[in-house]
């Protein structure tokens, strides 16, 4: 009993600034939005498609987002936790050198680089390879590179660190029981790294649903997300009471997704435990 | 089935040589012990054979057919992991049926194969455990069962009875030694225990800093062993200088401080009068009671006496420089007492001084 009221206390300052400086404004912005206009405003969101498509293009960019980075991020992040190389902190360190540069900053490098006169199209034409240059600033694409470019650190370092504590003996065990290279990540490596690839999961498609600064610089001003919603509820239509509504159908699909996410680690976890063996 | 190779099998990390020119036969169906020091490089052996890591100079063959490019999965050489490397996420029936059914047996197979090993290592009731649920030594089980379910051409043991308690150990090692012998698996065996190598392997090699120092039968090895450091290896806790006096029809007569003492030389080395040479005797073989002997009889003093179970360990001083120390059963002398000392010619190695 007294082992549990310690653990508690060793979290009570996050615990207390999560509840006064998030929960707090969040209950205070709902009361606010409920007195106003009790539940009209949900109402209007989620019967008018003009916003359920915001809803469903931000999801979606999100969940693409989501999958290319798992593409990009799970073999970095396996070299990366199995390499031997003295360069291997360097290589750490170059991981985490995006984060040096405000997501404002890399989002005009994007532009210079999408752009319809950009380095991107430039070459292509030069190459021969198109006629025409490609439309790709102001579209979701460039909206998906610069998300996957922001956030593929994090991705990378959830499943990095997760391999690190997979003993590699266990790949080799695999391999002398006769799995060829892909048949040991199938049955050993993509089994126990699950718990690395949830949190990945979970950390990008939150920050991605949430992203504000690359959808608004390289979706243009008529590429609506739901952050971007919600801003130009607030700043140009100075309709609070629907940012609030917005903001809380965004929580409420992000949580959804979360839960799924969470029950498949769950059922995982069970089966894996906390992968800790003499 | 199969015949294994290894022809001067050099590896090195950076600078440090783990493993120099090893070479090596294991005859079809033979069994060898490897023995040697923490750090001497028996581990970095087994993984280089399994296909785990490449080996710098040298090759490896199995029988004839050089493996050192085949990938680990294609070699059909059976390991146990000296840390067991049991899949956490898999209960012990599915770890130890992993290979089969990666080798898509017939299921009625692999289930009749799985139960038939998990009952032979006593592992019944426990099937459906994980790894984490699992006491050490019945992980070791589990690990053990797991290699030796694949019935392997070639199997690769690291230590693998190290954690059991002595009856479980000696129960396994008779399961080994049967299924071994019976399906003529060409076996490698790292161990500690010499009553385990004595027990279980054809040959024993010894390895020291990365090279082969000994290889020969387990009786030979532990008997004549080959140099000072191989005889403290082996449990000749009584290893003292001297310097030969006389060689004469195998005997030699060896000068320790002011005592001169005889030995059979049944030795490895080419000894000359004159040489500075270690000696080197079993504490079992000192003979404590009084002796009609007429050589290498001495004096001394009891020291101290530590009960260890089935045998009392005697240290005596007075005799040489350093004290001396005798394993007896049923020894009621105490500390202080003057004993008399025999020690057996035929007994007694000796090796250069290097
Ligand atoms: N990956 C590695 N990098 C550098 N040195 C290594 C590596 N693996 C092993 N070594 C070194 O090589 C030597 C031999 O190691 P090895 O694991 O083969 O010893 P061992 O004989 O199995 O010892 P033990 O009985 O303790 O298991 C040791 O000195 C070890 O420190
Ligand atoms: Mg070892």
């Amino acid at each position: 009993m007294s082992k549990k009221r310690n653990f508690f206390f060793l979290s009570f300052p996050t615990t207390f600034a999560l509840l006064v400086l998030f929960v707090a404004p969040m209950v205070y912005i709902l009361i606010n939005t409920l007195e106003q206009d009790g539940i009209a405003n949900f109402v209007k969101f989620l019967t008018d498609s003009f916003y359920l498509n915001i809803l469903k293009t931000t999801v979606i960019i999100s969940l693409k987002t989501t999958g290319i980075l798992l593409l990009l991020g799970y073999p970095t992040a396996y070299f990366l936790a199995r390499t031997t190389s003295k360069l291997k902190n360097t290589m750490m360190i170059i991981i985490l050198f995006p984060f040096l540069v405000s997501a404002v900053v890399r989002s005009y490098g994007w532009m210079v680089i999408l752009g319809n006169k950009g380095l991107l199209n430039q070459f292509l034409l030069a190459v021969g390879l198109i006629e025409n240059p490609l439309k790709i600033m102001y579209t979701s694409h460039a909206v998906i590179v610069g998300l996957v470019h922001l956030l593929l650190p994090y991705m990378i370092l959830s499943i990095t660190g997760v391999i690190q504590g997979i003993d590699k003996n266990l790949e080799y065990a695999a391999s002398s029981l006769g799995c060829n290279p892909l048949k040991t990540f199938f049955k050993v490596l993509l089994p126990l790294s699950t718990p690395g690839i949830i949190s990945g999961c979970t950390l990008v498609f939150t920050l991605s649903m949430t992203a504000y600064v690359t959808p608004r610089l390289l979706g243009g001003a008529n590429f609506r997300m739901m952050s971007t919603m919600v801003f130009q509820e607030v700043n140009v239509n100075f309709n609070w009471g629907l940012a609030s509504a917005i903001s809380y159908i965004l929580m409420f699909v992000i949580l959804l997704f979360l839960v799924v996410f969470n029950l498949a680690t769950a059922s995982i976890n069970q089966r894996v435990g906390g992968q800790k063996h003499a | 089935m199969a015949i294994l190779q290894l022809d001067n099998l050099t590896k090195r990390f950076g600078n440090f040589t783990a493993v120099e020119h090893v070479s090596l036969t294991v005859a079809d169906g033979e069994m060898v012990a490897l023995l040697g020091e923490s750090g001497c490089g028996k581990t970095t052996t087994l993984r280089m054979i399994a296909g785990f890591s490449e080996a710098d100079e040298g090759v490896i063959t199995i029988d004839g057919k050089v493996m050192n490019s085949i990938p680990a999965y294609k070699r059909n050489v059976g390991i146990f992991f000296q840390n067991y490397a049991l899949f956490p996420h898999l209960t012990a029936y599915d770890n130890i049926a992993f290979g089969l059914k990666v080798q898509k047996r017939d299921r009625h197979e692999i289930r009749e194969k799985v139960g038939k090993i998990i009952h032979m290592v006593k592992l019944d009731g426990l099937e459906k455990r994980y790894p984490r649920e699992l006491s050490g030594g019945q992980q070791q089980r589990v690990a053990l069962a797991r290699a030796l379910v694949m019935e392997p051409s070639v199997m690769l043991l690291d230590e693998p009875l190290s954690n059991l308690d002595a009856k479980l150990r000696i129960e396994m090692q008779e399961e080994i030694k049967r299924i071994q012998r019976v399906l003529g698996i060409t076996t490698i065996i790292v161990t500690h225990d010499q009553e385990e190598a004595i027990s279980l392997a054809h040959r024993v090699v010894v390895m020291d800093k990365g090279k082969i120092v000994q290889v020969g039968p387990p009786e030979e090895v532990f008997e004549n062993p080959c140099n000072a450091f191989i005889a403290d290896f082996m449990g000749f806790v009584n290893i003292f200088e001297g310097t030969v006096e006389s060689v004469a029809d195998g005997v030699m007569c060896i000068r320790c401080m002011d005592k001169l003492i005889e030995a059979e030389a049944a030795s490895c080395d080419e000894i000359v009068v004159g040489e500075a040479v270690k000696l080197a005797i079993r504490p079992e073989k000192l003979q404590l009671s009084d002796n009609k002997n007429s050589h290498n009889v001495f004096t001394g003093t009891i020291e101290s006496t530590t009960y260890k179970g089935n045998i009392t360990r005697v240290e005596i001083s007075g005799i040489i420089t350093e004290p001396l120390f005798a394993h007896k059963s049923d020894f009621y002398q105490k500390p202080g007492d003057t004993i008399g000392v025999y020690l057996p010619p035929d007994k007694i190695r000796v090796f250069k001084t290097k």
